[in-house]
């Protein structure tokens, strides 16, 4: 048996529906609410502030920490427990790597920036809505970056290739490989390349052109969910 | 909203003396009394008449911080056949955005260049000087410049001065050779700041590593007592205060309140409990419409409908 139309009906090179917001959080820094299909990230950032404990500080420049969590409901029926996993810290790890690309915290010495990414609902694809939301906020904290930081999961379920891939199809029983990327759209330097599967050279190299205009159709969201908070009310 | 706490907000205004002297409050010369108070608007600035010869009009206010930018850089604007930028002035851009293509532009503070185009790097609104491109940014803590007058909370007493919090990533240091007046060595600090006190200082310096030592030393540098505080966006502060002090004047007067802005966001005020709620609202409002243009005339009306005293026309 092959696969042949996708799951839930979309062409092979599109995404889920996307809704972006900055600004949800009051109380933090800078904040933004990312919403693929059915994953739903909401991202808050602190600072940059004072670094405890201080054997973390680094006196050349700022350190970003990126806090991944996906909330005991979100998944799909198992309760997911609270707390650090190996699986959570890993994708804080890669979030962090995916976005001081753009961030210049060199004016920062000894200081953190604190990422606070809570998934209220996840259907494969967290750490790439994870990433976008997290640029979303930084840049609503003010943070001086170099661009905005799209992400989303390219892969292949048999002998197509797909983007944005939901959970039915991550999971399918089959041939698959599910490659998360992020990418700076200015440059085109790639932050963050991971895969689960297996794939051929030639698919893996397709599977990136059309994840990059993908991303390129994210990256304008991003934008627009910036622009939209100080838009109206004005003669602008 | 960060408030003062109301338990301190006695009778007593001055930030002197707590007791009766003989139970050890801080001496009447200590550097916890603000000196007698004085009618006026006091926003950091000096609060006194020129004393000495003519003073410098405004220097309590500048408008804009004094920007980095070289002197020797042409004052003029691109050459005529440049081309047109890709935004407008007072546009709101996002980071990564290109803002003008081609080496006619100069790149300043919030942007960058790769290779021939000038992106932003902040989120902000867009300003044009001659050639330079700059973002004023919409959000962001405060970034600490010598010079500055800020409202800090004492967050720490230190073995001889205290740490304040003002809203920056980094704590600004009061030493104890900073204050007005005489602490002997070993004297129970707390006599004259608590934890949680708010004082008016001036950053006198900044290190590399963002170690800021602030003064009391200085016309307006006081001890906050009562009133509450407010805080605002950092750079939003340039349009809460106005043209010369010019809106926050407005609201003082139409308000009665005292109002103390200090440049990293912090706003003390205090007058009867209703204009303080109501100035509270105007700086709110002042926060959320900064991007927009004519803020100040809609500032007034504001004041207007809600029943304020309307300020006095002047007259020159």
């Amino acid at each position: 048996m092959s696969y042949k139309t996708r799951v839930d009906g979309r062409a092979l090179d599109q995404t889920r529906d996307i809704e972006a917001k900055a600004g949800v959080i009051g109380r933090a820094d800078g904040s933004a609410y990312f919403k693929i299909g059915n994953t739903v990230a909401y991202a808050a950032v602190y600072g940059p502030r004072n670094l405890h404990p201080r054997f973390m500080q680094d006196p050349t420049k700022g350190i970003l920490r990126c806090h991944y969590n996906m909330m005991p409901f979100s998944g799909s029926g198992d309760r997911v427990r609270p707390g650090p996993s190996r699986r959570s810290k890993e994708i804080s790890l890669v979030m962090e790597k995916a976005l001081l690309p753009v961030l210049s915290l060199g004016d920062f010495p000894n200081a953190v920036v604190d990422v606070f990414v809570e998934f209220p609902q996840t259907d494969a694809g967290s750490r790439c809505a994870g990433i976008s939301a997290a640029s979303i906020a930084l840049a609503d904290a003010g943070l001086a970056m170099k661009d905005l930081v799209p992400a989303v999961s390219v892969g292949r379920v048999e002998d197509k290739i797909l983007v944005d891939l939901n959970y039915a199809e991550e999971s399918y029983e089959g041939e698959v490989a599910d490659i998360p990327m992020a990418m700076i759209p200015n440059t085109g330097e790639i932050t963050l390349l991971q895969m689960d599967g297996k794939v051929s050279k030639e698919m893996l190299l397709d599977a990136l052109r059309m994840g990059k205009d993908a991303l390129l159709r994210i990256h304008k969201v991003q934008q627009e969910a910036l622009k939209a908070k100080y838009r109206g009310g004005g003669d602008e | 909203m960060e408030q003062g706490s109301f338990d301190n907000r006695g009778p007593r205004r001055f930030g002197g003396p707590r007791g009766p002297r003989r139970f050890g409050g801080p001496r009447r010369d200590g550097p916890g009394y603000g000196g007698p108070r004085r009618d006026g608007p006091r926003y950091g600035g000096p609060r006194d008449g020129p004393r000495d010869g003519p003073r410098e009009e405004r220097q309590e206010y500048p408008e804009e911080r004094p920007q980095e930018q070289p002197e020797e850089l042409p004052p003029e604007g691109p050459p005529e056949n440049a081309a047109p930028p890709l935004v407008k002035e007072r546009e709101v851009v996002v980071p990564g955005q290109e803002l003008c293509i081609g080496l006619d532009y100069l790149p300043s503070s919030g942007t960058y260049r790769l290779n021939d185009k000038i992106l932003a790097s902040l989120y902000g609104l867009v300003q044009f000087r001659g050639r330079l491109v700059s973002i004023i940014p919409l959000s962001g803590r405060y970034h600490p410049v010598q010079g500055d007058v800020v409202v800090g909370k004492v967050s720490d007493i230190l073995i001889s001065g205290w740490r304040l919090e003002i809203n920056s990533a980094y704590s600004a240091v009061l030493g104890i050779v900073n204050t007005v007046g005489y602490i002997r060595k070993g004297e129970d600090l707390t006599r004259y700041f608590k934890i949680g006190d708010y004082i008016v200082t001036k950053i006198i310096n900044v290190t590399s590593q963002n170690l800021i030592d602030v003064t009391m030393k200085g016309p307006g540098l006081r001890k906050l007592t009562g009133g509450r505080i407010v805080t605002v966006v950092p750079s939003k502060v340039p349009r809460l205060i106005g043209k010369g002090g010019s809106m926050v004047d407005e609201i003082q007067k139409a308000t009665q309140c005292e109002i103390v802005v200090g440049q990293n966001g912090a706003v003390w005020l205090q007058g009867q409990p209703e204009s303080e709620l109501l100035a509270v609202e105007v700086i709110r409002k002042i926060q959320a419409e900064s991007h927009l243009s004519g803020l100040s005339q809609r500032v007034t009306d504001y004041l207007k409908e809600r029943g304020a005293t309307p300020a006095p026309e002047v007259t020159p």
